[in-house]
């Protein structure tokens, strides 16, 4: 029976082959990881007064991930139950340590203890994340990506729209903005793992008309969910259209750009390199008229051969 | 006619597949016999160019990966997609729009429910079905018995494939080639 300690050997030892498929050396990574994490923390919170709960709640994401159902099962299973807290509880400090850190070093001391003792807290219980009862979609004609995202992420939309409805109520336009970036946030996420090639490969079409057709799905789609965002704004914010307008243009571009990322690593996850790509541009966006096009190339390349294109 | 000339396939030193010639006709089903890891799986994939080889896979539709169906031995599901909207998924790929999908639930599946819920055998219902509503020139079908219940065989046994419920009476255009282990 494996013990606490070569439980988390081999989970450093599977983060460290994750590291070098994605073509980094894992110290190396490690180190680029955190200094990215500082970087889009300083950032966050330099533009936004609600940085602190954005810290909180991604943070509470990661930890639902490891406290879902089927893994604390196969915990209990292999470890039994003293051992499965243990290690349920060291996993879920690890998590919080940069977030943790990061509100200390804002001085914000009480949300640190709260974050802390909530971990610790989420730590010694388990959570169904998948609800066997259909979620109706606006998007089951043209799945799959919003489609199966939406039901994962259902309870991110009513949060966001009841955000605006409290931004023109109190009047607080950047309140609007921010509930705008939520959902765009929350769709980029739909595009960050790669599908199964056989889904790819299913499509009568080429490498070009692929593309065209995911980024023209993801585009409708994305702004079907902002409409609501958008006309609260719109009717109440009628002289900041043009900043309203640019923040639905800039979300469109990061739609496309992550849609492009993942092919241009496909079948692979999007890499790490790719990734601190993407982190240059949300801190400087107009390099998107780069990137996009250098993502659209090399997907075009990197998917000829399932398309079976010769051009 | 889909014709295999000289099929080679490598992964490093380990030669899987070595000159293989094979030819199959439309309208006829192929079985495809042999022991584990003998390369069936390795030799569809070639044919449906997923995997990369040496020689040549000739057909009378091109690509033929466009005309071609495939139903793989384990097949993935997103977890939280719908039996119906699995199937509008494959049959949007190809092209193949406004199907009154209730209609041709040939195997009376619970098309409402997420695809992740069904039975191995139930799931394998599912993919033959969107395979057969996609309307190809040919159907590769791997290991297409595993896990469905004997009822269920019967029907699919053979060129009885129940193609003639779904609408697809000219089933005769059809290749399975079966993967027997």
């Amino acid at each position: 029976m494996i013990n606490i300690k070569d439980y988390f050997v081999l989970q450093l030892v599977m983060n460290n082959r994750k590291t070098k498929e994605a073509g980094f050396n894992p110290v190396l990574g490690y180190l680029m990881g955190l200094i990215v994490f500082v970087l889009l923390s300083e950032y966050i919170f330099h533009k936004t007064e609600f940085a602190k709960y954005l810290v909180i709640l991604v943070c509470f994401s990661f930890q639902f991930k490891l406290s879902e159902n089927r893994r604390t099962d196969f915990l209990l299973s292999t470890f039994g139950d003293k051992s499965k807290n243990k290690i349920r509880v060291l996993e879920n400090s690890i998590v919080c340590i940069p977030f943790v850190s990061t509100l200390i070093h804002k001085n914000l001391f009480l949300e640190a203890v709260i974050l802390f003792i909530c971990s610790i807290t989420i730590a010694l219980f388990s959570f169904r994340t998948s609800l066997n009862f259909t979620i109706p979609t606006p998007f089951s004609k043209n799945p799959f990506e919003f489609l199966t995202g939406f039901r994962k992420t259902f309870f991110i939309f009513p949060l966001a729209y009841a955000l605006t409805a409290i931004a023109i109520n109190v009047d607080n336009f950047n309140l609007g903005i921010f509930s705008m970036l939520l959902i765009s946030i929350t769709t980029l996420s739909y595009y960050s793992k790669p599908e199964e090639e056989y889904y790819v490969w299913v499509h009568a079409d080429t490498t070009k008309s692929f593309l065209k057709k995911k980024i023209i799905i993801a585009t409708k789609n994305y702004i079907l969910l902002t409409i609501p965002i958008l006309i609260g704004l719109l009717i109440f914010y009628p002289i900041k259209f043009n900043l309203t307008l640019l923040f639905l243009f800039i979300g469109i571009l990061f739609l496309w750009t992550i849609v492009l990322a993942k092919y241009s690593a496909y079948p692979d996850e999007i890499h790490l390199s790719e990734g601190f790509i993407i982190a240059f541009t949300i801190l400087f966006p107009p390099l998107l008229m780069f990137v996009i096009p250098y993502f659209y190339t090399k997907s075009i390349n990197n998917l000829k051969f399932i398309f079976n294109d010769k051009n | 006619m889909i014709k295999i000339k000289g099929l080679s396939k490598s992964y490093n030193s380990n030669e899987v597949l070595k000159e293989i010639n094979m030819e199959f006709s439309r309208g006829k089903v192929s079985g495809i016999v042999g022991e584990n890891g003998a390369g069936k799986t390795t030799l569809f994939k070639c044919i449906a160019g997923l995997e990369s080889y040496i020689g040549e896979v000739l057909s009378d539709v091109q690509p033929l990966k466009n005309y071609l169906g495939l139903l793989l031995t384990d097949p993935f599901f997103f977890s939280k997609i719908t039996g119906k909207e699995y199937i509008r998924l494959l049959c949007n790929a190809r092209g193949k729009r406004n199907i009154n999908i209730d209609q041709k639930n040939i195997f009376d599946l619970p098309l409402n429910q997420y695809a992740s819920t069904y039975s191995t055998g139930m799931k394998k219902k599912l993919a033959i079905t969107a395979i057969l509503l996609q309307e190809n020139e040919y159907i590769i079908l791997d290991e297409p018995f595993n896990g469905v219940d004997i009822q269920s065989n019967m029907s699919f046994d053979g060129n009885n494939i129940e193609a003639e419920r779904i609408g697809q009476n000219n089933y005769s255009l059809f290749a399975y080639f079966f993967n027997l282990e």
